[in-house]
This record gives structure tokens, sequence and C-alpha cells, in this order.
């Protein structure tokens, strides 16, 4: 090997593009003929140059990253409202719902119209709202079960608009929580149920759901909602998460603070 | 654990699941963020620039595709981040280069410490003289997953092309630094 070439080969073995051969070789080389030793020496140090003093970025880059996400994830849920409409009515469940809906509305206004001298009885509206909101809460359960996240989310969204909530319809929610493969649904869920918090059996199932998520942005979510509801066995469940390996830095890094936040 | 490969991650976001970006981010945060920091020495400024990448990912998701391989493709992001950078900053300022040496010049904390040879003071400043065309190159090729073919597919030439760029780069590193010696 005459000086250039042993100069080529030095740049090539340094930036990692020798086969196995070809760096067995080289080192052999070095070996054999000391005189090379210090020519290499200079040229690794050039070549290391000052990478070595790079500070680690810090989590202030994890967090802004995270919040972008975050965002573009809610932006692409707010699909065009139309279109949205469009797929909802174009599910038959849902188009079976919407007339039903639609017949008991009419009904309503109807029988409004038949007992105006009466002066329609409160039993009576109690008893056509109840009947709308078993109708919404069927929809809900329909929905939970379509296989398009969209479905899924419009279905939590319906959710919202129910005056009261069943245990089924929690239930549903916190299935959707825990198990649902979609980051997007398991946030919106996790929306819906912090609207009842009150319901003690919703609390607890909040904190137990703390150990399913795998998300970082569920996990930060939860870690917020704790800080908020000053959960103090949320605790535990955030501990287990943050001694794990594969949980997200910033997620840990949120859960501690939460931790802090709330003892 | 997920061991999908990056390539697989990336269409499932170019498929609309975003979340699964994260899992990129966390695989490439550091060697962008280091990418970055070794270009311009400003760690806030390399942590935005990295979070500008990620913006281009996304607005850009529909241009990757199977035949890409992800790392080539991320890097030619970064470094069209960073050529915008570097046009920016030129407008505001024109003697980018200068005030790095000043920085080192006057870094009295550098020469306050004792174990830093003079040595590696000039390697910094021969570094900081170097063209940002030339550093981008030798810091590409440090990184281990790309060889030759993987810079040249980044700065787009030839594998052959690539090699004899960073052959000459390096030649021009030790130069500036000899220059710097004698003087």
């Amino acid at each position: 090997m005459d000086y250039k070439e042993f100069e080529n080969r030095t740049v090539d073995y340094l930036s990692d593009n020798l086969s196995s051969e070809e760096i067995k070789e080289f080192e052999a080389f070095l070996v054999l003929n000391p005189e090379f030793q210090q020519e290499f020496e200079a040229t690794k140090l050039f070549w290391n140059g000052d990478s070595e003093e790079v500070p680690e970025p810090t989590s202030k880059m994890d967090m802004n990253f995270y919040s972008l996400l975050k965002a573009e994830e809610e932006k692409a849920d707010k699909v065009s409202i139309l279109k949205k409409l469009q797929n909802f009515f174009s599910i038959k469940p849902v188009k079976q719902f919407a007339y039903t809906l639609a017949i008991l509305t009419i009904g309503f206004f109807i029988g409004n119209g038949f007992n105006k001298e009466d002066n329609l009885s409160e039993e009576k509206i109690e008893v056509a709202q109840k009947e709308t909101q078993d109708v919404r809460s069927q929809l809900v359960l329909t929905l939970l079960d379509q296989p398009s996240a969209n479905k899924r989310l419009q279905a939590v969204s319906e959710v919202n608009k129910l005056n009261t909530v069943t245990k089924t319809i929690i239930k549903a929610l916190f299935s959707t929580l825990n198990k649902d493969e979609n980051v997007n649904v398991r946030l919106s869920a996790l929306e819906a149920l912090k609207k009842y918090t009150e319901i003690p059996l919703v609390r607890e199932g909040l904190i137990s759901s703390i150990a399913n998520q795998t998300s970082p942005l569920v996990q930060m979510e939860l870690a917020d909602l704790m800080v908020v509801l000053q959960e103090k066995k949320a605790v535990k469940s955030f501990e287990k998460l943050i001694d794990k390996e594969d949980v997200n830095t910033s997620a840990k890094e949120k859960m501690k603070e939460s931790i802090q936040n709330i003892i | 654990m997920n061991t999908l490969s990056d390539n697989a991650l990336m269409l499932r976001v170019k498929e609309g699941e975003n979340h699964k970006l994260g899992l990129l981010y966390e695989r490439y945060k550091k060697r962008l963020f280091g990418f970055f920091y070794q270009m311009n020495k400003n760690a806030s400024l390399s942590e935005d620039l990295v979070q500008n990448v990620f913006i281009r990912v996304l607005k850009y998701k529909h241009t990757f595709s199977e035949d890409s391989k992800f790392i080539t493709w991320i890097f030619q992001i970064a470094r069209n981040e960073i050529y915008d950078q570097f046009k920016k900053s030129k407008k505001e300022n024109h003697n980018d280069i200068d005030t790095v040496s000043y920085h080192l010049n006057t870094g009295a904390t550098i020469e306050n410490e004792i174990e830093i040879s003079e040595n590696k003071i000039n390697l910094k400043k021969a570094i900081a003289k170097l063209s940002p065309e030339k550093k981008e190159l030798i810091i590409l090729s440090k990184l281990k997953e790309l060889k030759y073919k993987e810079v040249g597919e980044i700065i787009g030439c030839t594998e052959g092309t690539a090699r004899t760029k960073v052959h000459r780069a390096l030649n021009d590193l030790k130069q500036i630094y000899l220059t710097l010696e004698s003087a």
C-alpha cells in the first residue's frame, strides 16, 4: 500500500466504508507499519473534529414536538364537516337511527299540538326526552363498534350531546380508552370521560387506565387530568410507568411533574 | 416493543397515522440535533431546526415512497432546512463564519480551561472556517448508517463522487488547520 492509497483507505476506514475483510487488512497494515500509525492518529483527530462536544437536546424540544404532533392530530380530526356528515349518514344503522330520531321528534311536536289545551304534562316531555336519549345512546354504542376510526370518533362526539350517561356508555368509553388502536379515538374518549369525573366509578376507571396506556399523548393527558383532580391514588400508577424503560422520556417528565403537583 | 422499521413507520404516517411519527422522532432526534449542532454550534437553534424537520416531514409525507430510504429522505429534508436557515442568517448577518471565529477567539472560558490544548482550539477554528458544504459532508459521513452511497443520495451525486468529495473535505480541513498552526 503506497502513501496515497493509505491516505484514501484511512478516510474510508474512519467513515465505515470498508468491508470487514478490508478493515482487517487495513488494521494489519497499521500494525506492520508503525510509521503510518502516527499519520492515522492525526487523521482520526481531524475526522472526529469536535463532535464529542455535542450537548444533549433539552426536554423542551420533546415538549414542542409532541405539542406539534397533538395539534396535527387534532387538525386531521377536523376534516371537512360536510364530508363527515356525508360519511355519517351513509352508514346503514345511522340512517335507521336518524329516521327514528326524526319520527320521534315529529311525534313529539304532533303530540305537543294535540295537547296544547291540556298543557302537556312534564311527565310526557320527560318520556319523549328519555326516548331520544335512549336512541342516541344506542347510536353511540353502534358507532363505537365501527371499524373506521372516524366513525368511532363520531361516536364519542355523540356522547357529548347526551344529558345523562348510562353505565353502559361509561363502560363503552372505558373500553375505547383502554383498547382502541387509534390514539385520537382514545384521546377523545378521555376527553368525554373528563366530564363525568364526579362519578367515583369514572375516577377509579381513569386511574386504572393509566397502566394501559402506551401512547405518550394519552399518558400526558392523563397526567394533566390527575393534577386537576388531585387524585393521589394515581401516583403509584405513574411511578410504575416512569420505571418502565420503553416509556417516552417527555411523558415521563410530565408524569414526574404531575406527581409533584399532586403531592 | 415496537420493531417496525423506519420505512414501515413512515409509510404508516403517510397513510394518516400521524402518531407513529413519535417513534421516528425518538429514533432520530439525537442524530438530527447532532447534525445541526455541529453545523451551527447553536443548541437552541438546532432544537428549532429539528422541530422544523418534522413539520416538513408531515407536510411532505406524500412524497415518501416505498422505494425511499427513510434516513436519506429525512437527512435530505434536514439539509434543506439548514440551507434555508443559512440563507436567512446571511441576510441578517453577512459575517456568519467570522462571527463563529470571533466567538471562539473571545471565548475566555475556552482559553481558561487548561486541559483544552492549543491544537484543539486550532482544530475548532479550522472547522469553523471550513465551508458549510464540506463540513456537512464530514458530519454526514460520520453517521454510522450512512455510507458513501447514502451520502451521495442526500447531497445528490453518485457514490464515487461522494467519496471524492469527503476525501477532499477532510484534506481541506487539514490544510486550513496547518495554515492556522503556522500563522
